[in-house]
């Protein structure tokens, strides 16, 4: 026993990676890039009809609680690696943590600093706990302390003493046996695909966009107003010559899920997706595409040439090549859903260069001539898990995490390691 | 051993002191708390090491916790119980943030300790101790895995093998790993360490005939190879039976022949087919490989037809199509298969929604003259469906005739079925797990551990719950194996005080509950004429409490009287 492993990345993946280490009786650091844990899984809406849908939103809350009250888990927030000594067994790591203003082990959530603060609007500088976050958050950039140095009410008024408005950068040093990278991706952005008229028009976003705007019931009727007629474009992003070759596995999936919440909430709509092939599958999938085909959900075979817009009535259309006809064809659409890619987080390439770990063709972290769900890297002691590793959906994810962690258990206790790689 | 639980502390936090907490203090202490406790940070790690302390120095039997938005420590707490030697589940919590009032403050903290002291109505069994044997049924990748792992954690395992022999066969091999000789390696390798290891018996051509018991102590009844019935214990069931391959399905009304082959049968052929005379078949014979559209919930059909039309061009002079519905590329690793396919010139065809039809073309009176190349089937679809996915020119054998996309071949080839097992349904059925209609156990649940059952104790791995890759069976016995392992591990499991308890008084034997119970937890006790609940199994849904007709089902911590008492509560939206 006493084994310690650094996780980078408190989404799903690393939050599942740091559950099973702890379980298993090693001591975890977990460090986040952002002020909350959950990373992308927590942003996305319930897709429940009238029965539950499957998509695994849900879990992630339940992780997430874990994670947050296991004593032998600690997590730091705001926290980047700036670089990496050592070997297996022996790691030397140097961390960053961005000022804690508001000390989170201090902080009794009591509320006091909102109470006083003078700016208490939306965009004032103090923020309530959140899922992921259970203490107040300040952000310095709205807060008059900052600017003029003239208000340090928050700080006066804190029972706890837990604001220092001095706060500075914190280096440290992390001392681990191993390392789980679980860094995430990034969408694809969609406006370096600019005939789908992203980012020129209000009605063309990206699904996670989309639900985020939307949100699910009577906030999805409101939002969508008369609009009726929905147009997914799948493989924005994905299996094209211009931006990346390979499937992102999710997408199809997610948008057919999405598809029948808007059919459930709003019978009368005209939902079709746009697709190349659908990459579902599995036990669900007879009866995720039977079900959609039942709602009414219009599967057009094909990916669009683009999206055009009247310049008079603001009417968007969507332009594709009917296989039935053998022409070019355009339908119109009220709101344009695009399925982006899954592309690789932002400083990955830094962050392999700092663990020295390879990466494949597309950026993910993934040596080459490893098992596409391989946990391990060409560095012994570092392992990866979830959409770092390449596109994969939350169940998989916090599959990887497990098994991430797994792996390296029975490596630093050196059980027999891996049979099938 | 029946021993009732009695005396509960209770835990008041005074953060800002904004609820009045005297007054709460006084209401747990007339209800009748154990010790009543007040401090400042509940929350924070000083004040789970004070609750943690208290509770040890208290000698509580559980607590109840007032505090602000509560639930979210829920778990912070329980491990305080657990520091502390007692049960982590005997234990309520009341949210006084969420009610307005000082005197609905008092209210909702009193009747979460009333709640918990309907504990001490049933009686504490204590701890339930466990067999740390796992038994494990299958012989495939996916047994072995699950097998060597719970080994290696330290459990007995029992591998029930039903084939003659571990491992899978060369015909398996194929559809099942596509072309990858290494993971065949990996397999025999994986034969040798299962048969070599000292904590793994092995049963081979072992089936169970009957299967009882509950999580912790298991027993399946089965007949070796030699024809003896043995009964074998243990506190988990690893069910990893994989899957049965089945002959294609014949929507064409061909029979496998000259002509028609299987993916089994392809490689055999090819080598027949290379014979074919230069002149007769100057681009080679061309051969067709069909994925049905039925057979597209499982990724390995399409695959298995790409890596041997990859096989098929790299090995032979040949023409090669691939008619599918959709390309299924999303198994990981399967883009760069259908890149390197295409690569290789292998033709795509996809049709939409009317399959293709096969013709079998009446024999020409020019027959085997080189001028007039005849090729013995024909596949045909309609070209207003069909998309095409090819990097070169498809040659002669390819046309379009009348509106149909028409396709010459010598060789047809049809992909089998993969099919849940007969041995996943039987033990399904013997164990009582329930399935889908396509024989696969469990549906899919959303809960994180997929390998998980509706019944504690028996996991679902690999091709007994869905149509998977080797890599996915991989991951699905490792955890399987490592959730066994840990329930296991300490030779007992904890009593939850969540599962639900039958009076034998008011049972009138109806068997209501053990019809409706999802987790198999409840059964006819003849003994007693009354139904029992078995306090592990259960898992605490409240399913046969709802259901009782005499009302003789209560949940152990949500009796009917804490339930009145919630409901008689003021809610927090009729504060506002």
């Amino acid at each position: 026993m006493g084994e310690e492993v650094l996780v980078v990345g408190g989404g799903i993946a690393g939050l599942s990676a740091a559950l099973k280490l702890a379980e298993s009786g090693v001591n975890v650091k977990l460090v986040e890039k952002s002020k909350e844990l959950g990373g992308s899984a927590s942003g996305y809406v319930c897709k429940a009809t009238d029965e539950c849908q499957k998509c695994n939103v849900c879990v992630t809350v339940d992780v997430l609680d874990e994670v947050q009250s296991h004593p032998a888990i600690e997590v730091l927030t705001e926290t980047e690696v700036v670089s990496v000594q050592g070997e297996l067994g022996d790691f030397c790591i140097n961390v960053r943590r961005k000022p804690q203003y508001i000390d989170p082990d201090g902080c009794i959530n009591c509320g006091e600093c909102l109470t006083v603060c003078p700016h208490q609007t939306k965009e004032g500088p103090l923020f309530g706990p959140v899922r992921g976050r259970d203490t107040y958050a300040l952000q310095p950039e709205a807060c008059r302390y900052f600017a003029d140095g003239s208000c340090r009410l928050c700080q006066q008024s804190c029972p706890a003493d837990s604001i220092n408005l001095e706060a500075e950068i914190e280096y440290r040093q992390i001392l681990v046996d191993a390392v789980v990278l679980a860094v995430g991706f990034q969408p694809f952005d969609a406006a370096t695909a600019p005939r789908y008229r992203y980012g020129r028009t209000s009605n063309v976003m990206t699904a996670y966009e989309f639900e985020q705007e939307a949100g699910a019931g009577r906030d999805l009727l409101q939002y969508v107003g008369d609009h009726r007629h929905f147009a997914f474009i799948q493989c924005v992003g994905s299996r094209d010559l211009q931006s990346s070759e390979d499937c992102s596995r999710v997408c199809c999936s997610y948008a057919m899920r999405l598809g029948r919440m808007i059919m459930n909430y709003l019978p009368d709509a005209q939902v079709d997706i746009y697709h190349m092939d659908l990459q579902t599958f599995g036990k669900n999938w007879c009866e995720l595409y039977a079900g959609c085909r039942d709602d009414g959900i219009n599967f057009v075979r094909g990916k669009p040439a683009g999206v055009d817009e009247d310049p008079d009535s603001q009417q968007l259309s969507v332009v594709y090549e009917d296989l039935q006809l053998g022409s070019r064809c355009t339908e119109d659409a009220d709101l344009v859903i695009l399925s982006v890619g899954i592309d690789p987080a932002d400083g990955v390439g830094e962050l392999a260069g700092r663990f020295g770990i390879e990466r494949n063709s597309r950026g993910f972290l993934a040596a080459a001539g490893q098992a596409a769900d391989a946990v391990q890297t060409n560095r012994p002691g570092v392992y990866v898990a979830g959409t770092c590793a390449g596109p994969r959906d939350i169940a998989e994810s916090a599959t990887h995490g497990r098994k991430a962690a797994l792996r390296a258990i029975s490596r630093l206790r050196s059980r027999s390691s891996c049979r099938i790689s | 051993m029946s021993n009732q639980l009695k005396k509960f502390a209770a835990f008041v936090c005074s953060c800002a002191d904004r609820h009045d907490t005297q007054n709460i203090v006084e209401g747990l202490e007339e209800a009748g708390a154990g010790p009543v406790f007040r401090h400042r940070t509940l929350c924070r790690s000083d004040g789970c090491q004070f609750v943690a302390e208290q509770l040890s120095e208290a000698e509580a039997d559980g607590a109840v916790f007032a505090a602000c938005t509560p639930e979210v420590y829920r778990e912070k707490w329980s491990r305080q119980l657990d520091a502390a030697g007692l049960n982590r589940h005997c234990m309520t919590l009341a949210d006084i943030k969420s009610r307005k009032n000082a005197a609905d403050r008092r209210q909702v903290a009193v009747s979460a300790l009333k709640s918990l002291q309907e504990i001490g109505r049933f009686p504490d069994v204590g701890d339930i101790s466990v067999s740390q044997t796992v038994l494990v049924v299958g012989s495939a990748p996916g047994a072995m895995e699950a097998a060597l792992q719970a080994a290696d954690g330290g459990c007995d395992v029992v591998l029930v093998s039903p084939a003659e022999q571990l491992g899978i066969s060369e015909s398996e091999r194929l559809v099942l790993l596509g072309e990858s000789d290494d993971a065949g390696r990996c397999v025999d390798r994986m034969v040798e360490s299962v048969t070599e290891h000292p904590g793994i018996e092995v049963l081979n051509g072992a089936h169970i005939t009957a299967a009882g018991g509950q999580i912790g102590d298991f027993a399946l009844t089965v007949r070796t190879g030699d024809g003896e019935d043995r009964v074998l214990r243990g506190g988990a069931v690893v069910v990893a039976a994989g899957l049965d391959i089945h002959p294609p399905g014949m929507d064409f009304d061909l029979e496998v022949g000259a002509e028609v082959t299987t993916q089994l049968g392809f490689r055999r052929r090819l080598t027949e087919l290379s014979d074919f005379e230069h002149d007769e078949r100057p681009d080679g014979p061309c051969i067709v490989f069909y994925v049905d559209e039925d057979d597209e919930d499982s990724p390995l059909a399409f695959s298995a037809a790409v890596h041997n039309a990859v096989y098929a061009r790299r090995n032979v002079k040949c023409e090669v199509f691939v008619v599918c519905h959709q390309a299924k590329v999303a198994l990981p690793g399967m883009d760069e298969v259908y890149r390197r396919a295409r690569k290789a010139g292998v033709f795509f065809v996809k049709y939409g929604k009317q399959r293709p039809q096969v013709k079998i073309p009446e024999v020409p009176a020019s027959f085997r003259t080189p001028e007039e190349p005849f090729y013995p089937l024909q596949i045909s679809l309609p070209l207003r469906e069909a998309e095409v996915v090819a990097s070169a020119a498809a040659g002669e054998t390819c046309r379009v005739n009348d509106d149909r996309l028409e396709i010459d071949c010598d060789c047809l080839v049809l992909s089998e079925r993969l099919v849940a097992s007969a041995a996943t349904e039987r033990l399904g059925r013997l164990l009582s797990i329930r399935g889908t209609e396509s024989g696969y156990l469990q549906e899919d649940n959303v809960h994180l551990d997929r390998v998980l059952t509706n019944r504690r104790g028996v996991f679902a791995v690999g091709g007994s719950r869905k149509p998977c890759s080797l890599q996915e069976v991989m991951t699905d016995a490792q955890e399987a194996a490592s959730a066994a392992v840990a329930m296991l591990s300490d030779g007992y499991l904890q009593r939850d005080w969540l599962s639900a308890h039958v009076s034998g008084e008011d049972c009138a034997f109806c068997l209501t509950c053990v019809r409706v119970c999802p987790h198999e937890a409840a059964v006819p006790d003849y003994s007693e004429g009354a139904a029992r609940i078995d306090p592990q199994a259960c898992q605490g849904c409240g399913s046969c409490a709802g259901e009782c007709p005499a009302g003789a089902i209560e949940l152990e911590c949500y009796s009917k009287e804490a339930m009145f008492a919630s409901a008689a509560m003021p809610k927090e939206w009729e504060d506002d």
